[in-house]
């Protein structure tokens, strides 16, 4: 495009029509964006929508955090990868209902307290961890403006759908984990909580960035042990070729997709002295070495009975 | 410190749309009087800054930060439709809202003047 026309469309359509001068010229320009230097980002659309005519007045992407997904993977005495550390309720994957919250809690406290006593290190506080961790969780409630929970929520759920949606690439997903961090430097650092809900909420918030984080280095990892998925449309490819076969009428997904789902692998993410470290678990780990081969031997070795 | 705990409803939106500054405002209500949406009323004391009463109607047109004779009020669209843009020279990327921004871009328009403070 002609230097002009580039100036054209910015100082003078965007510049002079109401709705675009003040939030989008004016900020922008405040903000540094300069025409004849830099090319501003494209909305992101998952290309079906590009289908749909006029495709910006198509249904957006749902932006709003739901429940399920991963989660903990842990052992059979509900420990995570990390060790020492255990999980119950819906921190832990696959799991999701009042029933699995009570049995879960009640036996991963007991198993952290069996491993906390066996290795009977002398619990030390450190003072100056507890000073930083209140600094940090506090400091909402001692601002009146600047990001509120909602604000914060509704964009790290932008991020998430855009970069982390159906159609995902590793280009996409480290563009998303530079979005993020940006979003903890930035807003979050910034956000208000006038209440012990919006502070709830606000931490809630700091948490999702990094559980977004998480996530975004689990499907890099996963792209990556897996090459053959061609640019990592795995998850979105099978769950349309299950949907297409289901409108066949068998109601079940195809053999050669369970097949391939069964030898599918879980994928871990952990962060070692500042860097995140991935790794591969088999599907139904649990029943394999050093676990014992059957459910009914698992639980008589854990259970304590 | 001692900290008091304000009763407010849920946010209807992300963000507020128009924010006033008290500390600049005279409360002549050419933002009541502008506003397409009619998101603000008329504060009942003289000369007090409109309430921002229905901001989940606001269009983020902008018309009450741009004809605000004391420049009081700040628009800017929320977090999730900020977007970023990559300086073709260099490959950096920025964005709206970022932590250690570019300097702004004072450079005039085409046909504008004075739009940049």
């Amino acid at each position: 495009m002609p230097k002009h026309e580039r100036r054209v469309i910015f100082g003078l359509h965007v510049g002079n029509e109401g709705k675009t001068l003040v939030p989008i010229y004016q900020n922008y320009m405040e903000a540094g964006f300069d025409p004849d230097k830099d090319m501003l980002q494209a909305n992101v659309l998952p290309p079906d929508q590009y289908h749909f005519a006029p495709w910006w007045m198509g249904m957006a992407p749902r932006q709003w955090r739901t429940l399920g997904g991963a989660g903990l993977v842990f052992d059979w005495v509900l420990q995570s990868t990390l060790p020492g550390l255990y999980g119950a309720g819906m921190q832990l994957a696959f799991s999701g209902d009042h029933a699995t919250a009570a049995t879960t809690g009640r036996y991963a406290g007991r198993k952290a307290a069996e491993y906390a006593l066996k290795k009977a290190f002398k619990p030390v506080i450190s003072r100056k961890q507890v000073d930083k961790v209140k600094e940090r969780v506090y400091a909402p409630v001692n601002r009146t403006n600047g990001t509120g929970w909602k604000e914060l929520r509704a964009g790290i759920c932008r991020i998430m759908q855009d970069y982390c949606g159906e159609y995902r690439t590793e280009e996409t997903l480290k563009k998303g984990i530079v979005w993020l961090n940006s979003i903890r430097d930035s807003e979050a650092a910034n956000a208000y909580a006038r209440n012990p809900h919006e502070l709830m909420r606000t931490l809630e918030c700091q948490t999702l960035i990094t559980v977004g984080q998480l996530v975004m280095n689990a499907c890099i990892a996963a792209q990556k042990a897996d090459q053959s998925s061609k640019g990592g449309l795995k998850m979105g490819m099978m769950k349309k070729m299950i949907k297409s076969h289901n409108r066949k009428g068998s109601g079940m997904p195809p053999p050669e997709i369970i097949k391939k789902f069964l030898r599918g692998h879980y994928i871990t993410v952990r962060r070692e002295n500042g860097e995140v470290k991935t790794g591969k678990l088999p599907f139904k780990y649990w029943l394999k070495p050093p676990y014992s081969p059957s459910y009914e031997e698992n639980y008589k070795r854990h259970c304590g009975l | 410190m001692k900290k008091i705990a304000h009763l407010v409803n849920n946010p209807q939106m992300p963000n507020q749309g128009p924010i006033i500054d008290p500390a600049l405002c005279i409360g002549c209500n050419t933002c009541v009087n502008v506003c397409r949406t009619d998101v603000f009323v008329p504060n009942l004391q003289e000369g007090k800054p409109p309430l921002v009463l229905y901001p989940d109607e606001c269009w983020f047109c902008g018309c009450c930060a741009s004809d605000c004779p004391r420049k009081a009020i700040k628009m800017e669209h929320p977090l999730n439709q900020r977007i970023g843009w990559k300086r073709k020279e260099t490959g950096e990327y920025f964005r709206v809202g970022m932590k250690n921004p570019p300097p702004p871009n004072t450079k005039s328009p085409v046909g504008i003047k004075g739009i940049i403070k």
